[in-house]
């Protein structure tokens, strides 16, 4: 449990500060059953998905701690909570997804280990909240005890930090074992990520699409800004499309901007600020000003050979086509009448002129032609009438 | 096999005709090719005729061969006729050649409804108008025999040239007798050179008596432009009497508004891309219509496909 001072109103209507000492938080804990390891965990004051979400990021940033590499799964299991939306995201983070079965808690192993957690770990904090509900009266914390010392409970930072401190034990005391497992383990069923499928599948969004502009791609969460850049030339032929910029909240430093329709991906990586004064520079400043240098230059490199490439693409047409070099191409310089754009494209609206006189002389054609017809036609219906014939 | 109601309709029918076209029991005999011996009882409502002490049935065969001559549809006609523009055009042309005993030759395509409105013209004028289909494999001799058969020449012996001459003299005979008999050559696109000079000296012959029509596609003038430029005797002389009596048949609009109204939207815009002219369009309609009728199902694109095996 932790204290929490919330704002309460009272009977005159006046807020109060007010503590409470019930608050407990939840843990969300990946775990590979092999000996029970918590590859990930997450902690917030409820179960959510973003929570969900957070602790498979957990997992796979501390699979790459512990095996060199990100890794996602061959088989995953878990329970039945918000099964709609997270089902994707399940599928994606494994090879075959088998969620237990619905009201089968015996299913999984995760609520054994639960119990674990809390006897070996909980149990022994002063604000510890107990079991169940229907656990025996006399196994939970004694009430009234726990009532007096309220006052030291820790508030929600404190409590995060203790959890914190019991996963990192238990991850210590089985982290060798879990490490020799792995070991053990066929090549075929370590599946390992690149950072860019890692955010592919498992990156946060905005819930908005971003733009390049002149500083960067600039990301905006919880008003906080974050400018990202890309060093790959191509992004920059992309500068009209709407990026879904996928991120690690715990890992900023990197990005994965995503098209719209998900046929462009490219890495991002966190811009670097250059210091102001050169007092503050420091000894990583200068590669990062060389690489930006660098990369411009390259920018420039292509950028002069499409102008060459253009250039051999039109030099024909140019030459075969004077006009367009000729004053009025080149200058706007206007007639008495002021126009400088009838001038210059006489020659193109002609040649308009006389595609529409050939539609509009086909088109009378076709008038004339009907109203002979319609015309023979009368004639013929005046002689005869084909009522006796048919 | 007809019901007596079809054959007394059909009796019924030739009464009404030859009072409308002034027939006589002989014509209609000769024309429909029945023995006068089985038209008497016909006319008289009997099924059977007395052959001595005998009783023989009269076949179905001769009341179809009246049924024919007198246009009497023993079938419901699925596919009502319309006035189209090229059905109106040659008929028109037909009775502007008939009444003023011109010469003409109608051009059109292939599909159009040629043989279809000559058919009708036919029935309107049975005793006046002739008319032979030339074949592709038809010589003079096998033309003009088509024409005495047509004309139910009884005697018909001696040279081309002499046949020629019973030709003309029958004709000329019907014209004396106040009619005005008209000789229409279907298909005439295959008509040889041969065919096409006799043509030739029938049209001479029979200038102010008999008009000559020929009705053809497009190739029939490009065959005598062809001759006309290798210097075939004839052509040339022929060309120059009906190149202005030469009338060209109003294409045939593929919308075929006439004949989809009402059609399910989806088989009409396949009908439309499908069928190029009215023979086509009747290919393809009057089967599926004869099923439609059968099993009483929907007139649907699906179900047309089902019966053309496509």
């Amino acid at each position: 449990m932790y204290q929490k001072t919330v704002e309460r109103k009272d009977r005159e209507g006046n807020i109060r500060n007010v503590t409470e000492y019930h608050h407990r938080l939840s843990m969300v804990v990946v775990l590979d059953p092999c000996n029970k390891y918590p590859v990930g965990y997450a902690i917030g004051t409820h179960e959510t998905p973003a929570l969900i979400r957070q602790a498979f990021r957990n997992a796979i940033t501390h699979t790459e701690e512990l095996f060199g590499s990100k890794h996602h799964v061959y088989q995953l299991q878990t329970d039945n909570y918000n099964k709609k939306t997270l089902t994707p995201f399940y599928e994606a983070l494994s090879e075959r997804y088998t969620p237990a079965r619905v009201k089968n808690a015996k299913a999984k192993v995760i609520e054994p280990y639960f119990k674990h957690l809390n006897k070996t770990y909980c149990q022994l904090q002063p604000n510890w909240s107990g079991f169940g509900m229907k656990a025996r009266k006399e196994n939970q914390p004694n009430e009234e005890y726990s009532n007096k010392i309220r006052h030291t409970f820790p508030d929600e930072q404190g409590c995060v930090d203790q959890i914190v401190k019991m996963i990192e034990a238990e991850r210590a005391s089985k982290k060798s074992a879990y490490v020799e497992a792995y070991a053990l383990l066929s090549d075929d069923k370590k599946l390992t990520w690149s950072h860019m499928e890692y955010l592919s599948h498992l990156g946060e969004t905005s819930g908005d699409t971003n733009r390049l502009n002149g500083p960067g791609v600039i990301l905006q969460i919880n008003k906080q800004k974050f400018t990202f850049d890309c060093f790959d030339p191509q992004f920059r032929m992309h500068r009209n499309e709407d990026w879904i910029i996928k991120y690690d909240p715990a890992d900023m430093s990197q990005a994965l901007a995503v098209s719209t329709d998900g046929s462009l991906k490219f890495m991002l990586t966190d811009k670097y600020v250059q210091p102001m004064a050169l007092a503050e520079r420091t000894a990583g400043d200068a590669p990062e000003l060389a690489r930006i240098t660098q990369h411009n230059r390259t920018l420039i490199d292509d950028i002069l050979q499409v102008q060459q490439s253009d250039f051999d693409a039109l030099n024909g047409l140019m030459l075969r086509n004077p006009r367009i070099e000729e004053t009025l191409g080149k200058l706007l310089i206007v007639d008495s009448e002021g126009q400088h754009k009838d001038n210059r494209n006489a020659a193109r609206i002609q040649q308009s002129v006389k595609v529409l006189e050939a539609k509009h002389t086909r088109r009378d054609e076709r008038i004339a032609e009907k109203s002979k017809l319609q015309t023979q036609q009368d004639y013929i219906n005046s002689k005869i009438d084909i009522n006796d014939f048919i | 096999m007809l019901t007596q109601d079809q054959k007394t309709g059909i009796i019924e029918a030739l009464e009404t005709f030859m009072e409308l076209h002034n027939f006589s029991q002989a014509d209609i005999s000769l024309k429909a090719d029945v023995n006068a011996s089985y038209l008497i009882p016909m006319r008289k409502g009997k099924s059977t005729v007395t052959m001595g002490a005998k009783e023989i049935g009269i076949s179905d065969m001769y009341f179809s061969r009246i049924a024919n001559l007198i246009g009497f549809e023993l079938e419901e006609k699925l596919i009502t006729t319309k006035a189209t523009p090229q059905l109106t055009f040659i008929i028109s042309k037909l009775k502007d050649c008939m009444d003023h005993s011109e010469a003409g030759v109608l051009i059109g395509q292939t599909g159009a409804g040629k043989t279809f409105a000559l058919d009708a013209f036919k029935k309107k004028f049975p005793a006046e108008v002739f008319s032979v289909k030339v074949g592709a494999s038809d010589n003079l001799g096998d033309l003009l025999q088509k024409i005495a058969d047509e004309l139910k020449l009884d005697y018909w012996k001696g040279s081309k040239s002499v046949k020629i001459g019973l030709i003309w003299r029958e004709l000329k005979r019907r014209n004396e007798k106040g009619l005005k008999p008209m000789l229409v050559f279907d298909e005439s696109e295959y008509m040889k050179q041969t065919a096409l000079c006799a043509f030739k000296e029938l049209y001479d012959l029979l200038l102010n008596i008999c008009p000559l029509v020929m009705l053809g596609t497009e190739e029939l003038t490009e065959n005598m432009t062809r001759l006309i430029r290798r210097k075939k005797a004839g052509v040339s002389q022929l060309m120059r009497r009906i190149k202005f009596k030469t009338h060209y048949i109003p294409e045939v609009d593929t919308r075929f508004t006439l004949f989809l109204d009402g059609v399910d939207a989806e088989l009409k815009k396949w009908l439309q891309a499908n069928c190029a002219n009215y023979g086509e369009l009747t290919d393809v309609l009057n089967p599926c219509l004869r099923e439609v009728k059968r099993l009483g199902q929907p007139l649907t694109l699906e179900f047309v496909k089902m019966v053309l095996g496509l």
